[in-house]
């Protein structure tokens, strides 16, 4: 009797949880919220970090996840010590200059990013702000899936009916790295401006794959992952993606008169930094065919919308071509008015949104890295388009990517990617110190590199 | 040095003073710049000769040297700047700019050479003369006879075109549409995008730095007794520079390219700094929040320690006209043109006030005081700009109360260097600097 009725309400169980999973899967097409937005409560890292579960010392052998990740983040990953940094003297004097009402440990514009801050209505007994950018912040809040994920009954779809962020899915995890590496343009605190910079906030810059891989990341990539999430993509796919929706976030920006302007000067969070942020000592000008602007003329922010072009231009040249049009189109109108950037950004929006599902579907298998490796190379080589410390900065983790998807793919033999990862370390060097930028070291770093990639 | 004697109290500076107070304006109404003459330019061929202005040594007997070319080609940087434009670093910025050769581009020539329209010189005019006897004393085609013949008078000369650069408000009109702009030749952030050096100018200064090329003798104080005071001049440019910055902020054909105001009237190192260089702090006199672009303040900085000495009862409203500018450029371009419209009128009343007055040894006495205590007071001097400014203020007041030497000396050549480049200032190390002024030659403090 009782056996019978437990095997009832397991099958209504598995019908309900069926029921969510289509929804869930119609719900995963449209915008899903992230995590700090969505309806489930945020319990904390309490209930994620014990021994037995993601808190172990070592990795488990008879797992199927390294069952250490809470310890991995807590020791290693950057996340975890995000909230202490807003105790220190650098962010104390950010706060005073910005005349914010608290301190910055207790400041929403600081804490939005810093911390993971759901609505206080949103948090469990156990939650803690001084935890900083813990589990849920990306994983999402556990009250629904929590009971699931770990009675081992709910599979990966009915978790994320119960609000387990997909975070192997490259366009989801974009989207949520983006809303604090570049600002959640949703939210009227959860975005560094320009102001927040001039009072000492450090310069920000993003890549989708290289942060991942160096968060470090607390899972393995191996054929069980793959199996259970396959969206995972590989690193030049992941790579690509964030490239898209970086610069997707940056015009969608760009072209909302609620972000766009500050008083007589466009939001300047929004232009390459060191455009302006050099000594006038530093005669750095030269032409750049994908800008076409004059000396002296601010240039916006461009490093993501080169990268995206090199990717566009191998993956689906037309969707390339437009890029470079739109582009060039682009900072023309940075030189005409408002209306004028605002319209361009639009349709350089366009395309990167276009380019997102092309990505997403698309094979970059071992004959497309070798082409985007090339395509790199040459933007600098032949095009001098890495004259600038961003867009340097920026080739350089793409070549690390490119490098280490290379290797997982055996694209090229272990001892080839040795090779060019001694090569990468000299393009690291050179971009290092951003103030110490210079380009023709950049530039014999990547041909160095360069005759070396041409010999696998 | 010209510029030095002080206008003591007298019959000859009572009636200037009540004269500039009534005719300064219009004469500045009806006299025109030089290079917009329309009279023609006859070039410094007649200029030279050995009885005129080109004798080796000055003539004994003159009431003048005479040896005035000689001093501006050999010494004065005007000679040569038209040469300047054939140097690498000039190439490149017209390369940069897509212009061609430096040397015939108009924007260059404009500034780099006494550059008059084709039909406004005469056949013997060089353009590669640089910036020549008429590009400041005016077009002469009709003064030349006038002023050979002994018993030309002044105002003859004047009339026939002669440009009045002992004038201090005229004087500094004429270097600022160089040093500086004037709407029919304007440098731009593009240029200074293409490699040119950082604009940098101060009347008393440069006027003396030329260097000038005429004694502040007895007779030249009874000709010409305006602008022969070294603080006055000092006051006054700032005055008028600041009424050139607002014009060009006012003027909705020069305050903007693209989506950017004009950046050239902005402070340069406002943005031109390395962002490791965490140096925001608040400043009374601006209002503004950190991160916000600061139009170029360092002359509204002196004007203000001007006024507040030499023209208290307009001081006030100068001030508060400044903080509403600033306030205004984080609203609108409309507010901020309209905002600059109202300090340009206050710089230009300034303006008058101090060239109709005198400014004896406690006038300079204080405003040495006054700014120091923008420095050390109010942390306006936190700023390159401000910081040279006033280094260059302090040096004209320590020459009018003579104290030249010792430790305000010292402190005053550490203020120096630490002004010499921007890469290499420090407010920390000029505020210390300042501290060792104000106990060597300070009052208040």
């Amino acid at each position: 009797m009782v056996m019978s009725r437990a095997w009832d309400r397991s099958i209504v169980h598995r019908l309900m949880a069926m029921a969510f999973g289509i929804v869930a899967l119609a719900w995963n097409a449209q915008a899903q919220p992230l995590p700090q937005d969505a309806p489930f409560k945020h319990l904390g890292v309490a209930t994620c970090g014990g021994s037995t579960c993601h808190g172990a010392v070592e990795p488990f052998k008879q797992s199927n996840v390294l069952q250490n990740e809470y310890v991995t983040w807590t020791q290693k990953d950057k996340h975890a010590a995000a909230y202490k940094i807003l105790l220190n003297e650098r962010s104390q004097r950010i706060a005073k200059n910005l005349g914010l009402a608290k301190p910055a440990h207790e400041a929403p514009e600081c804490l939005n990013c810093h911390a993971h801050f759901p609505k206080e209505d949103m948090r469990g007994p156990q939650f803690q702000l001084s935890d900083g950018v813990a589990c849920e912040a990306c994983h999402g809040g556990a009250a629904g899936w929590l009971g699931p994920h770990v009675a081992n009954r709910g599979n990966h779809a009915e978790n994320i009916a119960a609000g387990l962020y997909p975070t192997e899915d490259p366009v989801k995890r974009a989207k949520l790295c983006l809303s604090c590496h570049f600002g959640d343009l949703s939210k009227p605190d959860k975005f560094v401006t320009h102001r927040i910079m001039g009072a000492g906030h450090p310069r920000m810059s993003f890549e989708l794959d290289t942060f991942t891989a160096i968060q470090p990341a607390h899972y393995r990539l191996d054929d069980d992952y793959l199996k259970r999430k396959p969206q995972h993509g590989n690193g030049v796919q992941v790579w690509a993606i964030g490239q898209a929706m970086a610069l997707s976030e940056l015009m969608a920006a760009m072209a909302d008169p609620k972000r766009n302007r500050d008083g007589i000067f466009p939001e300047l969070v929004l232009f390459d930094c060191h455009a302006c942020h050099h000594p006038m000592s530093n005669l750095r000008w030269a032409p750049r065919a994908s800008v076409g602007l004059q000396p002296g003329i601010p240039r916006l922010s461009d490093s993501n919308l080169i990268m995206l072009r090199i990717i566009a231009e191998k993956v689906s040249p037309q969707h390339g071509q437009a890029l470079r049009e739109r582009g060039l189109a682009l900072h023309k109108a940075s030189t005409q008015g408002t209306d004028a950037t605002v319209a361009a950004a639009k349709a350089v929006k366009d395309i990167a949104d276009q380019l997102i599902p092309i990505f997403a579907k698309a094979s970059m298998g071992k004959a497309e890295m070798q082409a985007l490796l090339q395509g790199v190379i040459a933007e600098g080589l032949q095009k001098g388009e890495f004259v600038d410390y961003a867009a340097a900065e920026q080739a350089t983790m793409a070549l690390q990517s490119i490098v280490a998807a290379m290797r997982g793919a055996k694209a090229v033999e272990p001892a080839q990617a040795d090779t060019l990862q001694k090569a990468l370390e000299k393009l690291l060097n050179a971009t290092l110190k951003d103030e110490d930028y210079k380009p023709e070291v950049f530039r014999a770093a990547l041909q160095e590199f360069s005759t070396v990639a041409s010999r696998s | 040095m010209a510029g030095q004697a002080e206008s003591s109290s007298g019959f000859w500076p009572a009636m200037w003073l009540g004269a500039a107070l009534v005719f300064a304006p219009l004469a500045a109404a009806a006299q025109a710049l030089p290079q917009y003459s329309a009279n023609r330019h006859i070039g410094v061929d007649l200029c030279k000769g050995s009885t005129c202005h080109d004798a080796a040594q000055p003539l004994k007997g003159s009431n003048i040297v005479q040896n005035e070319y000689q001093i501006w080609a050999t010494r004065d940087r005007h000679a040569n700047a038209y040469k300047l434009l054939f140097n690498e670093r000039s190439r490149r910025i017209a390369r940069n700019l897509g212009l061609g050769a430096a040397h015939e581009a108009k924007i260059c020539v404009d500034c780099h050479a006494h550059n008059p329209p084709a039909d406004k010189r005469g056949p013997q005019f060089r353009v590669s003369d640089g910036v020549s006897c008429e590009a400041c004393h005016g077009a002469a085609e009709r003064w030349l006879g006038i002023h050979i013949v002994s018993g030309g008078n002044r105002e003859q000369n004047i009339q026939a075109g002669l440009y009045p650069t002992e004038a201090p408000v005229q004087r500094a009109r004429l270097c600022l549409s160089c040093h500086f702009s004037d709407s029919n030749k304007q440098i731009t952030h593009r240029i200074m995008g293409a490699g040119h050096p950082q604009i940098r100018f101060e009347l008393d200064t440069y006027t003396a730095g030329e260097p000038a090329h005429y004694r502040v003798d007895e007779d030249y104080v009874k000709r010409k007794p305006r602008g022969t005071n070294g603080v006055q001049v000092w006051a006054v440019g700032q005055a008028v520079t600041v009424s050139k910055l607002m014009e060009a902020l006012a003027d909705p054909r020069r305050n903007r390219d693209g989506i950017f105001p004009e950046l050239v009237l902005f402070d340069c190192q406002a943005c031109h700094h390395p962002m490791s260089n965490l140096r925001w702090a608040p400043r009374a006199s601006t209002g503004l929040k950190p991160g916000i672009p600061r139009i170029s303040d360092a002359n509204m900085v002196m004007l203000r320690v001007a006024a507040e000495r030499a023209a208290p009862a307009l001081a006030a409203e100068f001030r508060s006209r400044v903080l509403r500018l600033h306030q205004a450029s984080t609203q609108g371009m409309a507010q901020t043109a309209a905002a600059a419209s109202a300090v340009k009128e206050s710089a230009d009343a300034l303006a008058g006030a101090f060239a109709g007055r005198g400014f004896g040894r406690d006038d300079a006495q204080a405003l040495m005081q006054g700014l120091i205590d923008a420095g050390l007071r109010r942390g306006d001097l936190i700023d390159f700009t401000a910081a040279e400014q006033a280094t260059l203020a302090l040096g004209t007041m320590m020459l009018a109360t003579g104290r030249r030497e010792g430790a305000a000396r010292q402190a005053h050549d550490r203020m120096l260097a630490l002004t010499q480049q921007d890469d290499h200032f420090r407010p920390e190390a000029f505020n210390q600097a300042l501290r060792a002024f104000q106990a060597a030659a300070g009052t208040g403090g």
